[in-house]
């Protein structure tokens, strides 16, 4: 975490300056120019690999329940485009059950992300209403935690952390010229593991294929 | 209590003997609106809903009615507010008066109201309401009181027998019977005109019977029909002169005039019978046989053609053609506004309107011609017919640089006589500067001597006086009263214009004028060099242009058009807004624009009241010239024909900006759903996704609009067209006009 820090820095002082500096000069919608939204994305049922805390080589499980909750801003640089940052909270639990370990347990898999977005508008779309393509690249922290109820004994949480890229098609409406409603689906590109035979090494897997494909829904306002 | 109304009568028939006192032709003022507006018609439309319901007519019937009053209140909503109807002017009470003669004499006793309307077409029209409608095109072209009482009769029958209602209601009927395969697509044509001939028959003989016991003479009814048969023409037939452009300078070829005119022809003789069978209205020599027939062996004695005024007549039908003269203009048709003007002249020679309008006439085709539209705006002189055809054979065969010339000849001579006079002035400056730019018009290019004294020099046509053809109007030409043919053709000069300053430049003012617009064009094309070089070397767009900010505080709007257009069945449905819709772009544009630092003021005839004359005049005004800018072919910038009256107006809102905006949407037909949603049911949700977005995906495309233009440089300061593939939604419309302003305002 402490190695991310300075790049997490530079990424939110970087966007505040392009878009403080451009800010007068766009025109936003209807001259709010900046763009607060919230959201959340449900996980497709593929992207359910497993983390094997006891044996992170061997892979098999049932669907759990996994959710991921943004929260971003945007300001408006200028007619088409937008940059701000974004965060995530994840949190998923997955159900095991190996050839060796023959109960069931669970690995829960907490973690944040903060990243910068950029956004350009398509067609003749004004910033930030319409069709959109986004670009959003940031770091992704993580902790795997044992709820200590398996048979095994307790496992120590394990802290790591990755990469990743996510382009995004959606669509933006606002209604009475300040709630915004925005929907659309993305594809994204998480970091690989070093080592896969590891718990973080699966994890980063894991979150790797929660990542490849998601749809949202957020709810936000213009200011 | 007799005397009382007697009196009172009296005084009606007055103001417009009051009034005719009072018209200054020589500086002739446009027609306005004063007074109380009848604008509400909600209780016409409640008595008649009630009317309908309480029927013991069949459903069917009761239901088309409803629609048709729905229907045909908007539409006369529409026109009562749309500025072309005039409300309270002397021509309309004198109207009004001569159909009331015609009621009583039937004993009718009917608040029943015409208005004059400012339209090029010679036309009337009654609806089912009282209010009847008479074009200035008309009035222009008739000669006597009698021929608008039968023109009026029978626009009354119209009225009083319901025809448009029943028109609407059978052409229902028919469309009904098309759809249930009772008839065929060209019966439909057929049926539909076939009945709308019988009502306009219908109109024509009970409209008869009404004028028939009226004092108008039986001639006047006979003669309302060759008004209309001969309405393609101009308002009178009389012979052009030569010399009306010429002066001891100028002096054009004798080739540039026909030796001979093509004869005037009955229009109607060439229609073949296939036509016939499709018109709304009946031939209308036929009509003209069928109101001989009436009037055959009816005694005329004692009867008038004038019965309110002749006076009056005279001087508002001249109303009607100065207001025709500037309508002419408006749409761009410049030869008959010359032609009209050169008429009027005859009478009013020293009328600087009339003159004023004959500059406009050189001053469009001169603009048209230098940008290479010259044909849109002329008409082949083989399409004409009479002595206006003299005028377009004139106008064919003057080449780009002559009518360029002519119309600074023309300028110079009227800014000679009327030197305070702006608008002049700037259309003088505007075709010297012109004449440089595409005429190679320099200081020193022109002749300042004439090669041969002893040339035959004309006279200064400037003033003209011939008034031998005045008092024949045009139907006496028409009939062979007037011939003039055979001239002595002239050898053609080549080089005749470059002469025609040889006496303007022995002033210096004008030398000045040359040498001033000569500069202003050389300055010009330096400008556009140095931007192309800067284009050139920074390609990419410059953070400095951004603050090259117009001092924009305040615009003027034009009513903005919301429309949305249904392309999904054969025939285009187009809808308009609803009120509600309307009032919230207006004052969402309002806001917006107010947030990016411009107060916006909208002229909207939703808001006017009754007592909004002065409203409903600004309005008028405002529609007509962002019209005439806004119909002008990219390259052609001009002064507007009503310039002085649109500064007063900008003075009055204090604002220079004129802005037009407006949200179009276009709903296109969707291809593949069918194919898409078995495709998602035949993969088992596979391709689900893909029928989704085939589902989702929106086949409507918006267009929004915004053109500003500056009155005090008069020309366009911004214009632009956003087109989005969405639906004409309010964040849309506002973020996009939002966009727009603030753009006009960083001048991007």
């Amino acid at each position: 975490m402490k190695r991310l820090r300075p790049f997490i820095i530079l990424s939110i002082f970087c966007t505040l300056i392009l878009s403080g500096s451009t800010f007068a000069q766009v025109p936003g919608y209807i001259g709010k120019k900046v763009h607060l939204q919230g959201g959340i994305k449900f996980f497709p049922a593929f992207g359910n690999f497993p983390v094997n805390l006891v044996q992170p080589q061997q892979y098999y499980a049932v669907s759990g329940m996994n959710y991921r909750l943004e929260l971003g801003m945007d300001f408006m640089i200028s007619r088409k485009s937008s940059v701000g940052f974004n965060t995530h909270y994840y949190n998923t639990a997955n159900y095991y059950n190996t050839v060796v370990v023959t109960q069931d347990n669970r690995a829960a898999i907490d973690g944040g992300a903060i990243g910068a977005v950029f956004k350009t508008h398509l067609g003749s779309w004004v910033a930030p209403l319409g069709s959109y393509y986004r670009l959003e690249a940031g770091a992704l922290i993580y902790s795997v935690s044992d709820p200590g109820n398996n048979h095994l004994g307790t496992f120590p949480a394990t802290v790591g952390g990755t990469g990743y890229i996510n382009n995004a098609l959606g669509r933006t409406h606002i209604f009475a010229n300040r709630i915004s409603l925005d929907y659309g689906a993305e594809l994204g590109f998480v970091f690989p593991p070093y080592e896969y035979t590891t718990v973080t090494g699966n994890t980063n897997l894991r979150l790797a294929l929660h990542y490849v494909a998601n749809v949202y829904v957020k709810i936000g306002g213009v200011f | 209590m007799r005397k009382v109304l007697l009196l009172f009568y009296a005084c009606l028939l007055s103001i417009p003997a009051l009034f005719s006192q009072s018209i200054d032709f020589d500086n002739y003022q446009i027609l306005k609106s004063t007074g109380k507006l009848p604008l509400d018609l909600s209780d016409y439309m409640k008595e008649d809903l009630i009317n309908n319901d309480n029927s013991n007519k069949s459903k069917r019937t009761k239901k088309d009615e409803r629609d048709f009053i729905l229907q045909s209140t908007y539409s006369l909503n529409k026109l009562l507010r749309s500025g072309v109807v005039i409300y309270n002017d002397p021509v309309g009470e004198y109207l009004t008066n001569i159909l009331q003669h015609v009621l009583k004499a039937n004993a009718i006793d009917e608040d029943i109201r015409v208005y004059f309307i400012r339209s090029e077409e010679v036309n009337a029209y009654a609806m089912d309401k009282n209010f009847i409608f008479l074009t200035a095109g008309l009035l222009a072209q008739v000669t006597s009181e009698a021929q608008i009482a039968m023109i009026l009769s029978h626009e009354y029958i119209h009225y009083r027998n319901k025809h448009s209602r029943t028109e609407y209601i059978e052409n229902r009927a028919i469309v009904r019977d098309y759809r249930n395969y009772k008839t065929s697509s060209t019966d439909v044509r057929f049926l539909m005109a076939s009945f709308s001939r019988d009502l306009e028959t219908e109109a024509d003989e009970e409209g008869f019977k009404l004028f028939s016991n009226s004092e108008y003479s039986y001639t006047g009814a006979v003669e309302a029909f060759e008004v209309l048969k001969f309405s393609y023409l101009p308002f009178e037939e009389i012979k052009y002169d030569k010399n009306f452009l010429e002066s001891a300078d100028l002096v054009f070829p004798q080739d540039y005039f026909l030796d001979e005119l093509s004869p005037i022809e009955d229009k109607e003789d060439k229609k073949n019978e296939n036509d016939e069978k499709y018109r709304t209205h009946p031939d209308i020599d036929k009509r003209i046989v069928g109101i001989q027939d009436m009037v055959q062996g009816k005694n005329n004695t004692g009867r008038k053609d004038f019965v309110i005024s002749a006076s009056n007549f005279q001087d508002f039908r001249k109303i009607a053609r100065y207001e025709l003269c500037r309508l002419y203009l408006i749409d761009k048709n410049y030869e008959e506004a010359f032609y009209a003007a050169y008429i009027l002249l005859k009478e009013n020679p020293n009328s600087l309107f009339l003159r004023k309008v004959v500059l406009r006439s050189l001053y469009g085709l001169s603009k048209y011609s230098n940008g290479s539209k010259f044909s849109s705006v002329h008409v082949g002189y083989k399409k004409k017919q009479g002595e206006s055809q003299q005028v377009n054979y004139f106008m064919d065969a003057l080449t780009k640089k002559e009518i360029n010339y002519t119309a600074i000849h023309y300028a110079w001579n009227l800014h000679e006589q009327a030197k305070d006079d702006a608008d002049v002035t700037y259309i003088l400056n505007d075709l010297v500067f012109e004449a440089c730019k595409y005429n190679k018009l320099t200081p020193y290019s022109l002749k300042t001597e004439h090669p041969d004294t002893n040339t035959t020099l004309s006279n200064d046509s400037t003033s003209v006086t011939d008034t031998t053809n005045t008092k024949k109007n045009k139907y006496n030409v028409i009939k062979g009263e007037d011939a003039d043919k055979g001239k002595n053709k002239k050898k053609k000069v080549s080089n005749f214009i470059e002469y025609a300053f040889v006496g303007a430049l022995k002033k210096d003012e004008f030398k000045t004028l040359i040498k001033d617009q000569y500069k202003k064009w050389e300055e010009e094309e330096e400008a556009k060099e140095e931007a192309l070089k800067n284009k050139k070397k920074n390609k990419k767009y410059s953070e400095d242009e951004i603050d090259d900010t117009r001092d924009i505080e305040s615009m003027l709007v034009l009513n903005p058009v919301i429309l949305k257009v249904d392309m999904r069945s054969n025939e285009n449905k187009i809808y308009n807004a609803s009120s509600t819709k309307r009032k919230e772009l207006n004052n969402n544009f309002v806001n917006l624009s107010g947030k990016a630092g411009i107060t916006s003021t909208i002229l909207n005839p939703a808001e006017l009241t009754e007592d909004d004359a002065d409203y409903l005049n600004d309005m008028s005004l405002l529609n007509t010239a962002m019209y005439e800018v806004l119909s002008l072919p990219g390259k052609i910038n001009m002064l507007p024909t009503d310039n002085l009256d649109i500064k007063n107006l900008s003075i009055k809102y204090n604002t220079p900006y004129l802005a037009n905006i407006g949200v179009l949407t276009f709903v296109e037909k969707k291809y593949g759903v069918a194919l898409a949603i078995l495709m998602g049911v035949v993969t088992m949700g596979f391709l689900l996704p893909y029928t989704i977005y085939v589902l989702a995906k929106p086949n409507t495309t918006t267009l929004v609009y915004m053109t500003v233009y500056d009155v005090e440089q008069n020309k366009f300061v911004f214009s632009d067209v956003t087109e989005i593939k969405s639906g004409g939604t309010q964040d849309l419309m506002g973020s996009t006009l939002y966009d727009m302003v603030l753009r006009m305002k960083k001048n991007k």
